[in-house]
């Protein structure tokens, strides 16, 4: 029952947003859908859930069109940094309201949550801190209970204890029963081993859709003094290089070649997700 | 699903406002009676209320326009399509103006019952009787007598009241999505033009009374035919409301949240 | 205890799974013993269920685990003995090739080394509380 979505494109004035697009999200698997500010990942994530309207391309959930479709979008649910309830709603409410319009939201466990992360339920939502802003909306996205939870920068203005916390609840709900997560953030470090699948989203395109395992298996890095790293690196593929004074560290697509003539004096390792990302997305 | 979920909200929405102008009206009507014994008996005091409808199309005018906004981003929020928010809507429009409309017959009833044990003191009619009962009698001191009030009047005012709210109700509403559509430099333009083509109409019609003098007869006939009598007021207001939530969709299923 | 570190560079399932080997080599898994469960090590370590269902079944392909349908994971008999010998067997490739290299990075000699390590053999005890927590 996947979310599949085909050539979308979208923009907003001069700027094009999404530039023929086409991602699938199954069910069951935690995606990372990473990109740097700008890249899209909002405007992406809103059109799925048809807040906005692409210019072109299709939706669809299981087959069936996503846009202006009740059934489908039963099977969604997104928490955006854009807050849509009413300033003037409480905590409380919003999660009743949030039964009333999804049968499944579990408003018990919605409770237990609030508690978990000390977010008074009696308070409006427009008093809430940025950080509250974001907890209010992870525990409305871990209470509702669809197939397909979609969260837009949850971590934003989350403090150490309430980021872990959350990633503990999150594994634990997966763990009962899995459902699709797409966690889009700028976090990726702390997400990198959350995630099953990346998604890396430049400039309105798609860079990469794979596992996280595939995606860090094709490169790694290599470090040393300067000469031996440059040497190392002739002929093959670079994403890029640091230096520290003598020292390089390069990444490099593809497997280390521990053979090659100033191996011994090179230290090879993996690339890490970040990493990788920047790598990828500096333009 | 999500449509009954979405009115239920949109009528919880609008609940507390209807409930807070009808306790105060309400209120009003007890105050009189509390500081009644307090006031001579010859002095000209009472509470009149000729068409409380008048006042409360004014309120569920302000209720509609400020309804839209909230409801429409929370049901976006929770994944309901523009479709089964408006068929909501259309649910809530009716049930809301029915409400009111009950509403209104009921205070101007109390009104007229009070007015039965304290003569003089207070008097009500419904915006119904005020139009279209054609034995109302205008007194010399300016005030009405109230005609009879029969189980038909008390009907035909709650549908009146009904139809007039509708038409009310569908237009704020229509103005308040418009408004939410149009983007800064729109607004602008849209909320400055109005005031400005009846301050050129008139500065118009001032300059050339002979435009006003032909324009006078064209707009009676236009009244006589559009609200002449109860059938052709509810007629009326039926489509235009129709024509305000029609052009009211059309703006709304494009509409993104902002 | 299990430790998972995300910076080390050696993938999370195979941290995961040399956690557990150590654990059972120590005792602190006792063979028939139930193995911590996906969720526990998910939760406990923040990753991805399918990262540590990874490193489980690489134990599991060695024969050092069994699955118990509807339970759980369980530590095989024998598994201690069957980790000894592969530990054994990769001594030389986990251990002794980073000394060699660090010995010849700093131009230790091979028969200094070799005392060294006599040395710090008969310094410590059996029990492998030789090395100084770096």
């Amino acid at each position: 029952m996947p979310i599949k979505c085909e050539n979308v494109t979208k923009s907003f004035g001069q700027v094009q947003a999404l530039k023929g697009v086409s991602i699938t999200f199954e069910e069951g698997k935690i995606y990372g859908l990473l990109g740097r500010n700008g890249a899209g990942k909002s405007t992406l994530l809103n059109i799925l859930t048809g807040r906005i309207f692409a210019d072109s391309g299709s939706v669809t959930v299981d087959g069936e069109p996503a846009i202006e479709n009740d059934r489908a979008q039963s099977k969604i649910f997104l928490m955006s940094e854009k807050t849509l309830h009413p300033d003037a709603m409480k905590v409380r409410e919003a999660f009743r309201w949030a039964k009333a319009f999804y049968p499944d939201f579990d408003e018990d466990y919605a409770m237990n949550l609030a508690g978990d992360f000390a977010l008074n339920t009696g308070a409006k939502i427009a008093g809430l801190s940025t950080g509250y802003h974001s907890i209010f909306k992870l525990i409305l996205a871990l209470s509702v209970n669809v197939p397909y939870v979609l969260l837009d920068e949850p971590i934003l203005g989350l403090d150490a204890n309430h980021r872990e916390l959350f990633y503990k609840r999150l594994l634990e709900k997966y763990a009962e029963e899995p459902f699709a997560v797409v966690l889009s953030t700028h976090l990726i470090e702390e997400v990198a081993s959350l995630v099953e699948d990346v998604v890396i989203i430049k400039e309105g395109q798609v860079l990469r859709q794979e596992s996280r395992d595939s995606l860090l298996s094709q490169g790694y890095t290599v470090s040393g003094g300067a000469a031996a790293v440059e040497t190392y690196i002739q002929g093959r593929s670079v994403l890029g290089v640091d230096s520290l004074g003598g020292l390089r560290t390069a990444y490099v697509l593809g497997q280390p070649d521990k053979s090659a003539g100033s191996a011994q004096d090179l230290e090879f390792g993996p690339m890490d997700l970040q990493k990788l990302f920047i790598q990828l997305t500096n333009s | 699903m999500k449509t009954k979920a979405s009115l239920r909200y949109q009528l919880r929405d609008q609940r507390n406002a209807i409930l807070v102008y009808y306790s105060v009206i309400t209120l009003m009507v007890v105050l009189s009676l509390v500081f009644m014994p307090f006031s001579p008996a010859d002095s000209y005091f009472s509470i009149s209320s000729g068409g409380i409808t008048a006042v409360t199309g004014m309120f569920a005018g302000v209720l509609s326009l400020c309804t839209f906004k909230d409801c429409f981003l929370l049901s976006l929020q929770h994944g309901v399509s523009r479709k089964s928010h408006f068929l909501a809507r259309l649910g809530s429009l009716g049930l809301v103006c029915a409400i009111m409309a009950v509403g209104d017959e009921i205070y101007t009833l109390i009104l007229k019952l009070l007015e039965h044990i304290f003569p003089g003191r207070f008097f009500a009619s419904s915006l119904y009787e005020m139009i279209y009962c054609s034995d109302y009698m205008e007194l010399s001191s300016g005030t009405y007598r109230s005609i009879q009030t029969t189980t038909t009047t008390i009907l035909l005012s709650v549908v009146f009241s009904f139809f007039f709210l509708l038409a009310i109700c569908s237009f704020t509403y229509l103005v308040s999505v418009l408004n939410f559509r149009l983007n800064k430099v729109g607004k602008i333009i849209f909320w400055v033009s109005w005031p400005a083509l009846f301050v050129l109409l008139d500065a118009f019609l001032v300059a050339h009374p002979q435009f006003a003098n032909s324009l006078v007869p064209v707009l009676t006939r236009l009244a006589s035919m559009t609200i002449s009598t109860l059938p052709r007021l509810c007629l009326t207001c039926l489509a235009a409301s129709a024509v305000f939530c029609g052009i009211t969709w059309l703006l709304m299923r494009r509409a993104h949240a902002k | 205890m299990l430790k998972v570190d995300m910076n080390s560079g050696k993938p999370i399932f195979i941290q995961i799974a040399e956690g557990l080997e150590d654990a059972i080599l120590s005792g602190a898994l006792p063979e028939g013993g139930q193995l911590p469960s996906i969720t526990e090590l998910s939760v406990q370590y923040t990753i991805n269920p399918a990262t540590a269902l990874k490193g489980i079944n690489l134990l599991v392909d060695q024969g050092a685990a069994y699955k118990k349908r509807g339970v759980g994971m369980f530590v095989a008999e024998g598994a201690r003995a069957l980790l000894q010998k592969k530990r054994q067997a990769d001594f030389s490739r986990r251990f002794v090739a980073a000394l060699v290299d660090e010995a010849k990075r700093l131009e230790l000699g091979k028969p200094e080394l070799l005392d060294m390590v006599a040395a710090e053999y008969d310094r410590g005890g059996k029990d492998g509380s030789n090395a100084d927590q770096m």
